[in-house]
C-alpha cells in the first residue's frame, strides 16, 4: 500500500501542475446558469445565493480572475476546476459546503488523483512506471494499465463517481478539442471542450473507457474508479487531421436539444466523401441528409422539405450568398478550408433568420488560429486553392483564401467542329475573415467573400456572375446575463451577358441584387430555467430586375430597363427557450415581419375580375421615391417542444411559420442562370408557409447508434408559376404572367448515424411527396385543369448511404450511394404537323417520371506521413465519380432525327468519372 | 434578350453528357387531338388555306392524318359566313376575300356533329417587306431581312421556303435505249435539279422594342460552309405577318416546346395556349392558332457566283466514282438493269486490240440527279 501511495503521490504532484484538484463532497448541488466575462466575486454571490455553498479565499488571489462560461447542471468542482485550470489556484469542498480556495498549497490533501496499479498480468520496470507517472507518452503500458481513480475514503455513497481530465496531443501538448470520450458505461456522448477538458460521470467499479476523435486514433484506458477524481490522456495526433476537428458549439446531443430538423455537418465529414472532380463541396454534402433533394446533378440549387430552391437561405457567416454555385453549377462557391461546418435547418429555424420558406444553410466560416502562421491548399483536376491563417499581433487573427479554376483546357479539349474550343469557362472565390478581440468584453469579426464567374462560347457571348459579400459583427458581453451581436453588411449578387455576335444585335444584359443588412441579437440568461434570444433586424433590398442596352453604335437593340424594385424588411423577434422540468422543455418564438415596398415606381392597376393583360389596365399610378408603394405585415411562429423519455431518447414537436418576400423568377426546373429575382409588391405576395413537425430522437449507447425519425406535414400559399410561354427576362409587367400556386408537402425523414468508430457514416431515407396546385382564385387559365400536380423536385423515395472505413489512418476509403425516384416531367404524348414540320403535344404538367437515379461514389484518401519535422503536410485524395457509370438521367425530351421523332434521356454524368486532388498543409 | 446563348450553354452540358434512347409507354398511345392549322386573309392577296388533322401516337410512322368532310367558315361579327372549300387532303381553301373592317372569328363543324370555335380576332395590316440580302461571313452565308416600319401588332412572324439546284458529281451524255440496245445521246441533261426545305421554323420578333417597330438585319437563316444550297442558284421565300400577342404566345410555346427541350436550362414545357376551343366539350385539348391579317413574301435568289469562292460538298456523293470502261458489248448487262450509267465515250489505241471507242460508266445514282431531287422546275423559279 506504501507503495502505491508513492507512486500516487508522483502522480499527484505532476498533476498539480496540470490543472487544480477535483474535489469531492457529498449531496453536492449543481448549478447553472450563463457566467460572463464576471468577476469571480460576482460569481461567487450569485452561486451562493443559490446554493448552501460558502466560500473562503483570500480577495487578492482572484482579484485577476474571470468568470466566462455557461453551466447547465455542472458540479461545482468541475467549474472550479476549469475556472483554475491556468492559475495556481486550488479549492476544497468539505462536506458542510465550504468551499476553500487558496494559492498554490491545498488545504487538504486526502484526495486521491489518478491512482494507478500495474494490472496483475503484467511486471513492469520501475523505470517504466516513473515514465508513466510523468505521462510524457502515451504507450502501450498505458493501455495495459489499471489506473485507479479516486478514493472509497472520500466517496459520497451514491455509487456514481465523476471523472476530469485533460485530453492532450502526445507531440505539442495542445489541448484536443472535440475527442470523443466513450465506454460501455458512458450513455451521454461527452466531448473534450475547446482546452481538451472532459468530465464524465460513471459508475464505480472497473471499466475501460475509450478516446477518439477524427484523426486522432484511439486511446482506450482500464479504469477502476472508486471515488471522484482526475486522469489525463495524451493521445498520437495527426498532424493533418489536427484544427479540422470542429465540434461545432452549437451542435448539442440530438436527443437533448429543444430544436428539431437541424443538420450539423463538420467540413472534415464532407474531405472524407467522394466528390465530384474531388472539389469538397458544401452543398453536394448536404444533399446526403434526410429532407434534403435536388432536381439534377449539375444543379446548385436545393429542395428542403418538398419547398423550391429560392426558400433556402445560404448564409455564410451572416452573409446571404444569393448564387452558391461556380461553372453554372458544378461546383458549389464554398472554399473548404475557410468553413468550419454548416448547420442546415429544415425546420425551427432560428428566431434571428427569417424571410425564407423551407430552410437556412448556415455556413461556419473559418476564422484564423491564434497560435502560428499555417497554410494550406490543394490541387485539383479542375481548380486549386489557397488559404493563409494566423494571427496578427496578440489579438486579431486571420484566414484569407482563394480557388481558381483552370478549366479552359477542358474546353479546349472539344472538338473543333463543336465550336466550343475556343469557349473560356472560369471562376475564382476569394474570402476574407477576421476576428479582433477588443478587449474582455468586446469582439469583432470582418467577413469578406468576392466570388467570380466567366463563361464564354466562340467569340460572342460572354456569361458572368459575381457574389460579393461585407460584413462587420460585434460581440458584446454587457453583464453577465446579457450578451449582444451586432452585424452590419452588405450582399450583392450580379449577372451579366455580354454579345456582339452581329454588330447590330449587339447587347449588354444584366441583373443584380443589392441587400443592406443590420441585426441585433440578443442573449439574456438571468431568469431561471429560461434561455432569451430577442432582437431587431433590417433589410433594404434594392433589385434591378434587368436592363439591357445596346453595345457599340451599329446596335438597333433598344434600351430597356425594368424598373429597380427597392424594399424594406424588418423584424423584432424573441424566443424563449424554456425548461419546464427536466424532462419537458419549449421553445417558443416569434417574429414579426414589416415589409414595404418603395417607390420610385409605376403600378398598372387592372380591372377587377379580369386576367391581367396590357389591355385591362385601368390606370397606372406613379410613386415618388420613398414612398411606401404596398406594404405587407405578419407574424411567424416557431414553437417547439421536447420530453425526454429517458436518457437516450426524446420525442419533439413543433410548428413554424414562415413568410418570404424575395422571390426567384424561374420557370426551368434548374435553377438557370438568367433566373431573376423579384420583390414582393402589390400583385406579388409574400410567400407563406406553415409547418407542423414532429421526431422521435434516440440514442444506442451499446452501438454508438443515432437514430431519428421525423414527419412533416406543410403547407405554402402564393408561390409563383408562370402562364404558359411567359418570357420573364426584361418584363416588366411579371404580374401578367404569373399564376399564383399554393403547395402542400409531406414526408417522413428517418436517419440512422453512427459517428464513432473505424466504420461510421450515416443512412438516410426519405419519404416525401410536394404537390402544386394554381389558386383556386386565379383567373384564366390554370395548370392542369387547377388540379393538384407534383412539383418539380417531387421524388418521394430517396435513400443516402454514406461509409468510411479507417483501414489505417493514413488510408481511409469512402463510399456513397444514392437512391431517389426519377422526378417529374412533363412528357410528350402525342405528334402533329403544324408548319409542315412534326411537333410534339404534352402532357399535363408533370404526369410522368424519368427513371429513377441511382449512383455510387467511392473514394479513399491517403495521408502523407506525419512527421512533424515536414516541411508540408500532404495528402491525397483519389476516387471515382458514379462508379457504376449508370446513365441516371437529368431530364427526358423528344426530338427529330432525320425526320422522325425519337425520345432521348439526357444524363450529366453518365460515365465514371475519376478525379485526383492533392492536398498540403504548412 | 438573346435565347441562343442559353441553349449554347445547354449544348455545353449535353457535350459533357450522355444522350441515350428513352420510349415510355404513353408514347404509344393514340390520343387523336384536332390539329388545327392556317391562316385567315384579310385585306391582302394570298389564298389563304386551313388545314385539319389529328394527332397522332408519338411513335406513328403514318403520315399526318387529315381531317376531311368538315364544314368550315370564317364568322364576322356582323354575322356573314365565309366558307372554306375542300381542296385535298384535309386543307380548306378560302374562296373569297373577305373586308378587312370587320371582327371574325374560325367555325368548324365536323362530320361527327363536334363543332369547334375560334376567338374572335381584329385583323392587322402586315408592314411589307423592304429587303431580304445575304452576307458571306466566316461560319456560311447568312440570309437577313430588314421590314418597313409601322407594325401595329407589335410582333412579326415569318417562316420561309428555300429551293436550290445541285449537281451530280458526273454528267451523263448518253442513254441506254432498249428498243435497239444500244447507247443514244441524251437530249435532256439529268445532272441538275431541284431540291427544296421546308424547315418549320418559326423566327419571331417584338417590334414593340424597336424604333418604329422597324426591323433591321432579322437573321432568317444561315446556309453552313460548304453547303450544297449554294452550290448552283438558291432562292428563298420569306413570309411575314403581324401578328398579335395572344398568336406570338402561341409561335412563342410552339417553338419553345420544339427547339428548347431538354436541356438544363430549357422551359419547362408547357400546354400550348391556342385560340381554338370545343364548343361541345371545353376540356378537350385543341391544338392550333389561326391568324387573321394580310400576308406579305418576298423571295430572292443567291448565285454560287454572288458568293464565290464556294465549294459545295454533297456528303450523298462522297463515294461516287468511276466504275469500269465499258465497252459496246457489255451494254445490255451492264445498263438495263438501271445499276450504271454511261457518261461519254473514249477513243483507245491499243496494240493488240487496235482502235476502239468505250465508255465511261457511273452508278446511276452519281450521275442521275433525281435519285434526290426533282427535275421539274418549280412555278416561280426565274433563270438568271
Amino acid at each position: 500500500m506504501k507503495n502505491i501511495l508513492k507512486i500516487s503521490f508522483v502522480l499527484f504532484l505532476w498533476l498539480m501542475c496540470q490543472y487544480s484538484i477535483m474535489a469531492q463532497s457529498e449531496n453536492r448541488e449543481l448549478i447553472s446558469g450563463l457566467f460572463l466575462g464576471i468577476s469571480f466575486e460576482r460569481f461567487v454571490a450569485q452561486v451562493e445565493s443559490n446554493t448552501s455553498y460558502r466560500f473562503y479565499y483570500k480577495s487578492q488571489d482572484i482579484l485577476e480572475l474571470r468568470v466566462n462560461m455557461s453551466a447547465e447542471n455542472n458540479s461545482l468542482s468541475d467549474i472550479l476546476s476549469t475556472l483554475f485550470s491556468n492559475t495556481e489556484l486550488k479549492f476544497f469542498i468539505d462536506d458542510n459546503q465550504n468551499v476553500y480556495i487558496t494559492k498554490g498549497v491545498l488545504v487538504n490533501n486526502t484526495v486521491h488523483q489518478g491512482f494507478k496499479i500495474p494490472s496483475e498480468n503484467q511486471n513492469i520496470p520501475l523505470e517504466g512506471q516513473a515514465e508513466i507517472a510523468q505521462q510524457t507518452e502515451s504507450t502501450t503500458l498505458d493501455r495495459n494499465t489499471l489506473w485507479e481513480i479516486g478514493s472509497t475514503e472520500t466517496h459520497d455513497g451514491s455509487g456514481y463517481a465523476t471523472l476530469s481530465g485533460v485530453i492532450q496531443a502526445k507531440s505539442t501538448r495542445e489541448p484536443i478539442s472535440g475527442a470523443l470520450v466513450t465506454g460501455p458505461q458512458i450513455s451521454d456522448r461527452i466531448v473534450s471542450d475547446q482546452n481538451g477538458k472532459f468530465s464524465v460521470r460513471l459508475p464505480l467499479g472497473r471499466q475501460s473507457l475509450v478516446v477518439q476523435g477524427f484523426g486522432l486514433g484511439q486511446e482506450r484506458r482500464s479504469i477502476n474508479v472508486m471515488g471522484d477524481g482526475g486522469l489525463n490522456i495524451t493521445m498520437e495526433e495527426d498532424f493533418i487531421s489536427l484544427g479540422e476537428v470542429t465540434v461545432s458549439s452549437n451542435r448539442p446531443i440530438n436527443v437533448e436539444k429543444v430544436q428539431m430538423g437541424v443538420e450539423t455537418m463538420d467540413i472534415s465529414t464532407m474531405k472524407k466523401m467522394p466528390l465530384l472532380l474531388g472539389e469538397v463541396d458544401v452543398i453536394r454534402s448536404i444533399l446526403t441528409l434526410p429532407g434534403v433533394n435536388t432536381v439534377g446533378e449539375a444543379s446548385v440549387g436545393f429542395n428542403v422539405r418538398g419547398g423550391a430552391a429560392d426558400q433556402n437561405l445560404i448564409l455564410y457567416n451572416e452573409a446571404t450568398i444569393f448564387n452558391p454555385s461556380h461553372l453554372f453549377g458544378f461546383f458549389s462557391a464554398f472554399n473548404p478550408d475557410m468553413v468550419n461546418g454548416v448547420d442546415l435547418y429544415k425546420t425551427g429555424i432560428p428566431i434571428q433568420y427569417g424571410g425564407r420558406l423551407s430552410s437556412v444553410l448556415d455556413v461556419e466560416g473559418k476564422y484564423g488560429n491564434a497560435e502560428s502562421i499555417q497554410g494550406g491548399g490543394g490541387i485539383g483536376l479542375l481548380a486549386s486553392r489557397l488559404n493563409l491563417e494566423g494571427p496578427i499581433g496578440k489579438n486579431t487573427t486571420f484566414n484569407i483564401g482563394g480557388r481558381t479554376t483552370y478549366s479552359n483546357w477542358l474546353l479546349s479539349l472539344l472538338d473543333e467542329t463543336t465550336g466550343f474550343n475556343n469557349g473560356r469557362a472560369s471562376f475564382y472565390d476569394i474570402n476574407l475573415n477576421l476576428s479582433h478581440q477588443i478587449d474582455g468584453r468586446n469582439k469583432l469579426l470582418f467577413t469578406g467573400y468576392l466570388s467570380g464567374d466567366s463563361f464564354r462560347f466562340e467569340r460572342d457571348t460572354t456569361f458572368s456572375y459575381s457574389n460579393r459579400n461585407l460584413n462587420l459583427s460585434w460581440i458584446r458581453e454587457q453583464s453577465d446575463e446579457l450578451s449582444f451581436k451586432t452585424t452590419i453588411g452588405y450582399d450583392g449578387y450580379e449577372f451579366n451577358i455580354i454579345s456582339d455576335l452581329n454588330p447590330s444585335n449587339s447587347f449588354d444584359f444584366g441583373f443584380d441584387i443589392n441587400q443592406f443588412h443590420f441585426k441585433s441579437l440578443a442573449n439574456y440568461t438571468a431568469i431561471p430555467n429560461h434561455k432569451l434570444n430577442f432582437g431587431v433586424s433590417s433589410i433594404l433590398f434594392s433589385l434591378n430586375p434587368g436592363t439591357i442596352s445596346p453595345k457599340g453604335t451599329g446596335s438597333l437593340i433598344l434600351d430597356q430597363r425594368v424598373d429597380t424594385e427597392r424594399a424594406l424588411e424588418s423584424a423584432i423577434f424573441i424566443n424563449d427557450e424554456w425548461e419546464l422540468s427536466d424532462r419537458f422543455s419549449l421553445s417558443l418564438g416569434a417574429r414579426l415581419m414589416f415589409y414595404q415596398f418603395l417607390g420610385p415606381t409605376d403600378v398598372d392597376i387592372y380591372q377587377e375580375g379580369t386576367i391581367r393583360t396590357a389591355e385591362t389596365v385601368v390606370e397606372t399610378i406613379s410613386y415618388s421615391s420613398n414612398e411606401i408603394v404596398q406594404p405587407y405585415f405578419g407574424p411567424e411562429f416557431r414553437i417547439f417542444g421536447r420530453y425526454l423519455l429517458n436518457e437516450n431518447s426524446s420525442i419533439k414537436a413543433g410548428f413554424s411559420s414562415s413568410r418570404q418576400h424575395l422571390h426567384m423568377v424561374t420557370n426551368t426546373s434548374a435553377i438557370a442562370p438568367t433566373d431573376t429575382w423579384k420583390l414582393s409588391d402589390r400583385y406579388v405576395r409574400p410567400q407563406i408557409g406553415n409547418q407542423v413537425s414532429a421526431g422521435y430522437f434516440t440514442f444506442i449507447p451499446s452501438r454508438f447508434l443515432e437514430a431519428s425519425f421525423e414527419v412533416f406535414y406543410r403547407t405554402m400559399d402564393n408561390l409563383l408559376d408562370y402562364r404558359s410561354g411567359a418570357t420573364l427576362i426584361l418584363n416588366n409587367a411579371i404580374e401578367r404572367d404569373i399564376l399564383r400556386t399554393e403547395g402542400q408537402a409531406y414526408g417522413i425523414e428517418v436517419l440512422l448515424k453512427k459517428n464513432v468508430g473505424r466504420l461510421n457514416g450515416w443512412l438516410s431515407y426519405t419519404y416525401s411527396r410536394s404537390l402544386l396546385r394554381t389558386s383556386p382564385d386565379e383567373l384564366g387559365q390554370k395548370i392542369n385543369m387547377g388540379r393538384f400536380y407534383p412539383s418539380n423536385f417531387d421524388q418521394p423515395h430517396d435513400v443516402f448511404l454514406v461509409l468510411n472505413y479507417e483501414i489505417t489512418k493514413r488510408v481511409m476509403p469512402a463510399i456513397t450511394a444514392n437512391y431517389s425516384t426519377g422526378r417529374p416531367i412533363t412528357l410528350p404524348i402525342a405528334k402533329y404537323d403544324y408548319l409542315g414540320v412534326e411537333r410534339v403535344f404534352y402532357s399535363d404538367r408533370n404526369d410522368f417520371r424519368i427513371p429513377d437515379f441511382f449512383r455510387i461514389d467511392a473514394s479513399v484518401n491517403f495521408e502523407g506521413n506525419h512527421k512533424i519535422e515536414k516541411l508540408a503536410h500532404t495528402s491525397w485524395s483519389l476516387g471515382v465519380y458514379n462508379l457504376l457509370g449508370r446513365s441516371n438521367p437529368y431530364s427526358a425530351y423528344f426530338t427529330p432525327i432525320n425526320g422522325t421523332l425519337q425520345g432521348f434521356q439526357l444524363s450529366i454524368f453518365a460515365r465514371p468519372i475519376p478525379f485526383i486532388t492533392y492536398n498540403f498543409r504548412f | 434578350m438573346d435565347r441562343k446563348g442559353i441553349l449554347k450553354i445547354c449544348l455545353l452540358f449535353i457535350l459533357m453528357s450522355c444522350r441515350e434512347i428513352f420510349e415510355p409507354e404513353i408514347a404509344f398511345v393514340d390520343f387523336g387531338f384536332l390539329v388545327v392549322e392556317g391562316h385567315i386573309e384579310v385585306g391582302g392577296n394570298e389564298v389563304a388555306n386551313i388545314r385539319l388533322s389529328r394527332t397522332r401516337s408519338i411513335y406513328d410512322s403514318l403520315p399526318s392524318v387529315p381531317v376531311t368532310q368538315a364544314e368550315v367558315w370564317a364568322e364576322s361579327d356582323t354575322g356573314n359566313k365565309y366558307f372554306f372549300v375542300h381542296s385535298a387532303n384535309g386543307n380548306y381553301r378560302q374562296e373569297e376575300n373577305l373586308p378587312f373592317e370587320q371582327n371574325y372569328r374560325l367555325q368548324i363543324r365536323l362530320n361527327n356533329g363536334l363543332s369547334y370555335a375560334s376567338d374572335w380576332m381584329s385583323p392587322y395590316r402586315t408592314p411589307s417587306i423592304e429587303n431580304i440580302y445575304f452576307e458571306k461571313e466566316e461560319e456560311g452565308v447568312f440570309v437577313y431581312l430588314d421590314a418597313s416600319a409601322g407594325n401595329q401588332s407589335g410582333f412579326l412572324f415569318w417562316t420561309y421556303e428555300e429551293v436550290w439546284q445541285f449537281a451530280t458529281p458526273f454528267t451523263s451524255l448518253f442513254k441506254f435505249d432498249t428498243e435497239i440496245n444500244d447507247l443514244v445521246i441524251r437530249e435532256d441533261p439529268i445532272n441538275i435539279c431541284f431540291n427544296e426545305n421546308n424547315p418549320g421554323r418559326i423566327l419571331l420578333a417584338d417590334t414593340e422594342s424597336m424604333d418604329d417597330g422597324k426591323v433591321n438585319r432579322q437573321e432568317i437563316t444561315r446556309i453552313p460552309n460548304e453547303s450544297e444550297k449554294l452550290g448552283i442558284r438558291y432562292s428563298i421565300e420569306v413570309i411575314q405577318r403581324s401578328i398579335n400577342p395572344d398568336a406570338f404566345e402561341f409561335w412563342e410555346v410552339l417553338r419553345k416546346n420544339t427547339e428548347d427541350v431538354g436541356g438544363i436550362f430549357s422551359p419547362m414545357p408547357s400546354e400550348i395556349p391556342g385560340n381554338i376551343k370545343s364548343l361541345d366539350n371545353p376540356e378537350e385539348p385543341v391544338i392550333g392558332f389561326v391568324g387573321l391579317g394580310s400576308t406579305e413574301r418576298k423571295r430572292i435568289y443567291i448565285n454560287f457566283t454572288d458568293i464565290s469562292p464556294w465549294r459545295a460538298r454533297i456528303p450523298d456523293y462522297i463515294n461516287c466514282a468511276l466504275t469500269d470502261t465499258i465497252e459496246p458489248l457489255q451494254f445490255a448487262t451492264f445498263f438495263s438493269t438501271r445499276r450504271f450509267i454511261p457518261l461519254a465515250s473514249i477513243e483507245t489505241e491499243d496494240p493488240e486490240e487496235g482502235f476502239k471507242i468505250k465508255y465511261l460508266t457511273t452508278t446511276v445514282f452519281c450521275a442521275d440527279c433525281r435519285s434526290r431531287g426533282t427535275l421539274e422546275k418549280p412555278e416561280f423559279w426565274e433563270e438568271r
